[in-house]
């Protein structure tokens, strides 16, 4: 990503709150493309985002949109930004165009056409108060007010949270049809990862508050894989070969970071199968019971890429 | 003309910045219809109170002031209700915009509801408030300063806490209140803490009055309005502090 004119840029960032803490979170969105941030619940991916809009105060790190600091130039970088919550809140009594009529008068690149164009294409009925909607629907209503004032970079939390397939699938085409502009840049964070892999260039891990890796989305499906053996092998290899390992009663289900080396170091001893993003997330996290998965390298995650250098909180 | 221009044309009309224009505006879409019935409820007592005798003329100002005061937490409450604080963030104004749009907005809404009030005393027959007192400078200075004590001491603490920054306020007041009763109570000082008290104000109208006096009355109604308007000022600064530091 060096080199290439960034939207957003990360570095250090720390928050912490009793129980959790964002530590060291550092990562870029290059101008023109997608950013799927993903993790389990609680991982600290609205966290994040909030932090980049000025919702939450960081407690040390810098970010900057545009290349402006955030905490300074907040007010010009939100003009050209569009946001999604993952609980989109507007004002219940008031009909869809009312809040619209609110919202629009903000943004001095406003295109009506295009929200009457996306209020047509979501199927949105206007004239409803937005308290009736359902959380689809309001959802909708969000994005087709994200999208009505050119913004160049689209936040969106968790925005495919309770849509039904259909809409999912025309959302992300929708998305796709913004990209093609090259100046449109999107940072989507969501637990559902069949929706990154469909669109995403770029995918950020945060597992506890801390950035696994950030790297192109290829690269993770090229690098990271599913290796499957027998029990007398996992025995014999050292703690660490893997990012995450599941114990089965007659053989193994392991993650690994290097497809290549495991497949030249193990060879027919193991089946290597891709690994989905689902995948990924599900080994790092060691989301499975004790019993089955042992999460091994945890205090390896962080040498990752992307991880950069910071002062971590106190 | 674009909106755009037509928002600035009508920002500098009434002498404000675009975004607090835009906030006030939005402010008013949200909340008319409790306004409008707020201030029918307003009228009507306006209309009670207005026939009736009253001593101390300066008690209908009191009251009237103090009641367009609290009108103004309404907006503040609604805006929470709907959790639009959040949302208001995520626009492109800054805290230190929306901040100054609700004590904008609060000082429109308590000057209309002055007029309101005025009004009541022309129209409604037998009204004991007269036109002339209901327009006197030391009348109108004596009502500001009722607004900017309620608002000054009000507004920070519901901007950053939202309603329950009143209990912020009036918690330490319940309690403190109470125990200095009960303390002069139980040290047989009640009688000279309420005689102290009353003396305290008695002395406090004498001082202004003195002053008022001593300096001329143009320059002291220039003083007046100068340390009213520092006092308000102060107030805001302390709630765009209290407010930056909120997290949603």
């Amino acid at each position: 990503m060096d080199g290439v004119e960034n939207v957003l840029e990360i570095r250090g960032l720390c928050k912490r709150y009793s129980g959790f803490a964002l530590t060291n979170v550092s990562f870029s969105v290059p101008r023109g493309y997608v950013m799927g941030l993903i993790g389990p619940n609680g991982a600290g991916k609205t966290t994040t985002l909030k932090t980049i809009l000025g919702l939450l105060q960081p407690d040390f790190g810098e970010i900057r949109t545009f290349g402006l600091d955030a905490a300074l130039h907040g007010k010009k970088a939100r003009a050209r930004i569009g946001f999604v919550h993952d609980d989109p809140r507007f004002y219940d009594h008031l009909s869809l165009a009312q809040n619209a009529h609110i919202v629009r008068r903000f943004y001095r690149t406003w295109d009506p056409e295009s929200f009457q164009r996306l209020a047509k294409s979501f199927g949105l009925p206007l004239e409803k108060r937005f308290g009736t909607l359902s959380r689809g629907n309001k959802t909708k209503f969000a994005l087709a007010l994200a999208l009505s004032h050119r913004a160049e970079f689209v936040i969106m939390d968790e925005p495919t949270s309770g849509l039904d397939p259909v809409f999912r699938r025309d959302l992300l085409d929708s998305l796709t049809d913004l990209l093609q502009d090259e100046r449109t840049s999107i940072l989507f964070s969501t637990h559902i990862t069949s929706d990154l892999e469909r669109i995403a260039d770029y995918i950020t891990l945060i597992q506890h508050g801390r950035v696994v890796f950030s790297v192109a989305k290829d690269e993770i499906l090229e690098r990271w894989a599913l290796v499957k053996g027998g029990l007398d092998l996992l025995d014999q290899l050292p703690a660490d070969t893997f990012r995450g390992v599941r114990r089965g009663e007659h053989g193994f289900e392991a993650l690994t970071d290097d497809a290549e080396a495991t497949r030249a170091r193990l060879g027919d001893a193991v089946i290597i199968d891709r690994a989905s993003l689902d995948d990924v997330v599900l080994y790092t996290s060691g989301a499975a019971s004790a019993d089955e998965m042992v999460n091994v390298g945890a205090s390896t995650l962080a040498d990752d890429v992307g991880a950069e250098g910071g002062r971590t909180d106190a | 003309m674009t909106t755009a221009q037509q928002d600035h044309g009508t920002a500098q009309a009434w002498g404000l910045g675009r975004n607090d224009w835009l906030l006030i505006r939005r402010d008013w879409i949200l909340n008319r219809v409790s306004i409008l019935m707020a201030a029918f409820v307003f009228a009507t007592f306006q209309v009670l109170i207005v026939q009736v005798p009253i001593d101390l003329p300066y008690i209908w100002v009191f009251i009237t002031c103090m009641w367009a005061a609290f009108l103004t937490l309404g907006p503040l409450g609604r805006d929470e209700k709907f959790r639009g604080a959040a949302w208001s963030c995520s626009l492109p104004v800054s805290r230190p915009d929306l901040v100054r749009a609700r004590y904008v907005g609060a000082w429109g809404l308590v000057g209309t509801a002055y007029l309101l009030a005025l009004a009541m005393a022309v129209v409604v027959p037998g009204s004991k408030v007269s036109v002339s007192f209901a327009i006197d400078l030391d009348t109108l200075l004596v009502g500001a300063t009722i607004v900017s004590v309620i608002l000054s001491f009000l507004l920070p603490s519901v901007i950053r806490f939202g309603m329950k920054g009143i209990l912020v306020l009036m918690l330490p007041l319940n309690i403190l209140l109470p125990i200095t009763f009960v303390v002069s109570k139980a040290t047989g000082t009640q009688d000279s803490l309420e005689g102290n008290f009353l003396a305290g104000l008695q002395a406090l109208a004498l001082m202004i009055a003195g002053i008022r006096d001593g300096l001329s009355r143009p320059l002291f109604y220039v003083v007046a309005v100068l340390l009213l308007y520092a006092v308000n000022w102060a107030s805001y600064r302390l709630a765009v502090a209290l407010f930056l530091r909120r997290e949603f």
